[in-house]
């Protein structure tokens, strides 16, 4: 069975958004083939989740100051500042029977790819070649999914969050994508988000920060973001064996469609702001 | 505008903001970093709630007759979660 893997570098939030939109449009008129995308954000983009209100969870004149775009997602979940992370989106006919009906079942079964995919970067030395199995010097970066839609690693004794990730269906198209966090900025993230109680924001700072991680605290090296895709490529060849990912592009009518609903939604304040 | 907040358990974080009269909603507005099939049933839910009385026969009773009529599945959220949220913005 055959995937096509897209790699669109770096856009604005409002782009990503509409792209993961006409694809999965394109899929489900037989178009376009099943995708596996990875992208990242310029600007640094604040997504919040599909039912979340823009203006309660975002602080937009202190985006505005720092140059962070915002989006709404088609997707529930939580607010995320997509800064240094790696972003994936799959979409995956539910006809194909690739994953389970139950929506956590199907988190797990997809979040594997990552978990994978996050080993096989502990393998990759800092020059990019891979070290062979045989070689003692196995890092290793041993994630695990947590209910509902987190990935964790341990790191000082604690379980941290490196991964979070949201899922839609539509039209017998399942759509999940999930960000990886390259490097954490817990403080640039809470400057940009809106918290129900600033007396408390002290200690949810220091919560979150004992929380969180990302792949270069957890691997004590930086890691860029090819690295990254690459290796998260090669985790959900790994998740899902019957499939053969191979390297595509955007279609001119998802082009299209993307352009529109960039436009017309994911740009557009009746969109972002409808909650 | 009346609000409350809740984590839901083991689930996640609801916000509900109600304007009310007579001890009935006028007005809801429900968000979170919940998940929620179809999304789109989300404004649907809120205007099934609107002249509902604020007790918990009355909302339980609104809430079951929607997911019966417009089926809708919550992840991260609950009816009871949903149901004494609403209570407590009240």
């Amino acid at each position: 069975m055959k995937f096509r893997l897209l790699k669109t570098g770096f856009l604005p939030g409002a782009q990503n958004m509409a792209i993961d939109e006409a694809v999965l449009e394109n899929i489900a008129k037989a178009q376009s083939e099943p995708t596996l995308r990875f992208y990242g954000w310029n600007p640094p983009t604040i997504s919040i989740g599909y039912f979340q209100s823009l203006e309660e969870e975002v602080d937009l004149m202190a985006c505005k100051n720092l140059g962070v775009d915002t989006v709404r997602r088609v997707t529930g979940g939580g607010a995320v500042l997509h800064d240094h992370e790696i972003t994936y989106s799959i979409h995956i006919p539910e006809a194909l029977g690739l994953v389970p009906a139950g929506i956590l079942e199907s988190y797990e079964k997809i979040c594997d790819g990552v978990i994978k995919g996050l080993a096989v970067l502990g393998e990759v030395a800092p020059t990019g070649r891979i070290i062979g199995l045989a070689s003692p010097r196995r890092l290793g970066l041993e994630a695990k999914f947590v209910p509902l839609n987190d990935l964790v690693v341990m790191q000082n004794g604690g379980m941290k969050k490196i991964s979070g990730n949201a899922q839609t269906r539509k039209q017998g198209i399942l759509l999940q994508h999930g960000t990886i966090l390259l490097k954490v900025d817990v403080d640039k993230m809470f400057s940009l988000l809106k918290v129900p109680s600033e007396k408390l924001k002290g200690k949810l700072i220091d919560d979150v920060k004992q929380r969180v991680t990302s792949v270069s605290l957890a691997l004590g090296r930086e890691v860029a973001f090819e690295e990254a895709a690459e290796a998260l490529e090669k985790g959900f060849a790994q998740a899902f064996p019957e499939v053969s990912f191979e390297d595509g592009t955007l279609s001119a009518e998802e082009k299209n469609l993307a352009e529109k609903l960039v436009k017309e939604k994911y740009g557009a304040e009746g969109w972002n702001n409808a909650r | 505008m009346k609000k409350a907040i809740y984590k839901v358990p083991n689930g996640k974080l609801l916000k509900i903001s109600l304007e009310d009269h007579d001890g009935k909603i006028d007005s809801i507005k429900i968000t979170g970093d919940f998940f929620m099939y179809p999304e789109e049933h989300i404004e649907k839910l809120e205007a099934s709630l609107k002249g509902c009385e604020l007790l918990v026969p009355a909302l339980e009773a609104r809430l079951k007759d929607f997911l019966e009529k417009t089926p809708t599945s919550f992840f991260g959220l609950d009816n009871a979660s949903l149901v004494s949220t609403i209570l407590s913005a009240a």
